[in-house]
């Protein structure tokens, strides 16, 4: 009976209380509500790969200023992270 | 007894707890052809598919305590479950049918989102939910953060993106453009006009390479393999900072370039089609199709 009793108490109070122990109060609207903490980790270990493809693009190209092929890389890269960072920012905003 | 007992509560209480978790949702309302659909949510999964009726239709549950919101006029439709909160623990599980030629706008948190038969626009946005997208819509834009794209079918105009997910395309285009961070992509079909790139994810392209094709592939870090099918008619060039080249579509062998790095230049039948891939280490492979496993091996 001690037993059902702490089930009954439990299950009723995760569900006002939610699983995570939140008091149930809706979030702030920041503008990153659809964002989860996984979410926030591979968008900055995204950003950092992104900054170093355009860093080490760019010292190749320091070394071989008249390479076509490395300015079109660099411009790609440059051009990549814009877009990414252009995207990460519409996709964690509510609207 | 009391043995008993206690497994009759806990299961009274998770049947209790499951019933409250979601609750069912319908909402139906006439919609012309080419009307503007907009759909918000957060988690669970998304549904949609383009009929031929001049209505829209939709069925599912929400989480529960969502209050979903889902009206408009004749021309324009929103529908959201999502109440600025971030909380994938109540999901909601809709399916929307609507008119073929509607233009679609849906965005998401962690929701799988899957579109079929609609032939109008589609946008699709997601966190970490996995987009699918088949059939024919003259535009598409698939984005997510983390999840994987898989596109199937004939859109005329597609830009498909993920950061660490994968992006999977099969079919035919106009004009594509795949790009991903660190996952791989998967392509395979015909364009005219094609842009496959990524930092550190492997790049797959099968294809034909329609006449006059245009086609630049790209990876900082990640390996490319060009898989040609029949007898292309192509152009290509290779060029690759530190990266490993092997061809294996013709006798030429790659040099080293002007200044640093090393290239490849080939062109095969009329060399209609032009082809560049680039990579800063990753390595490149030319090869005919049917000599490696299928694209289904690269992107899992």
């Amino acid at each position: 009976v001690a037993a059902a009793a702490l089930l009954v108490v439990v299950g009723v109070g995760s569900l006002i209380v939610g699983r995570d122990g939140r008091d149930g109060r809706a979030a702030p609207r920041d503008g990153r509500g659809l964002v989860t903490a996984a979410a926030r980790a591979a968008d900055a270990e995204n950003v950092r790969a992104l900054e170093a493809a355009v860093a080490s693009t760019a010292a190749a190209l320091a070394a071989s200023p008249d390479n076509v092929h490395l300015e079109r890389m660099l411009e790609r890269a440059r051009r990549q992270r814009a877009e990414y960072l252009q995207s990460a920012r519409a996709l964690t905003t509510d609207q | 007894v009391r043995r008993a007992l206690g497994r009759a509560a806990a299961l009274v209480v998770a049947t209790a707890a499951a019933a409250g978790a979601q609750r069912p949702f319908t909402r139906a309302q006439p919609l012309d052809a080419t009307a503007a659909v907009r759909v918000f949510s957060m988690a669970g999964s998304i549904t949609v598919v383009g009929w031929a009726y001049d209505s829209i239709h939709v069925t599912g549950t929400v989480g529960a305590g969502l209050t979903p919101r889902a009206g408009g006029t004749r021309t324009a439709f929103k529908l959201t479950t999502y109440e600025g909160e971030q909380d994938a623990q109540r999901p909601s599980h809709l399916e929307i049918r609507l008119p073929r030629r509607a233009q679609l706008w849906i965005k998401v948190g962690a929701a799988d989102v899957a579109v079929r038969g609609v032939a109008g626009s589609v946008e699709v946005y997601t966190i970490d939910g996995r987009i699918v997208v088949a059939g024919a819509p003259t535009e598409l834009t698939a984005e997510t953060m983390r999840g994987t794209v898989q596109v199937t079918g004939a859109p005329g105009w597609v830009r498909a993106r993920s950061g660490t997910g994968a992006v999977r395309f099969d079919g035919t285009a106009a004009d594509l453009a795949l790009s991903t961070v660190s996952g791989p992509i998967a392509c395979a079909g015909d364009f005219q006009r094609g842009r496959l790139e990524s930092v550190r994810g492997d790049i797959l392209l099968t294809s034909a390479l329609a006449r006059a094709a245009a086609v630049d592939v790209d990876s900082h870090a990640g390996a490319v393999t060009l898989r040609l099918r029949g007898r292309p008619d192509v152009a290509l060039t290779v060029y690759t900072v530190s990266g490993p080249i092997t061809n294996a579509l013709t006798a030429e062998r790659a040099r080293p370039s002007r200044g640093t790095g090393r290239e490849l230049a080939l062109a095969m039948g009329r060399a209609s089609a032009r082809v560049s891939v680039r990579t800063f280490s990753g390595p490149v492979t030319l090869q005919p199709e049917g000599t490696e496993a299928s694209a289904s091996a690269v992107v899992r």
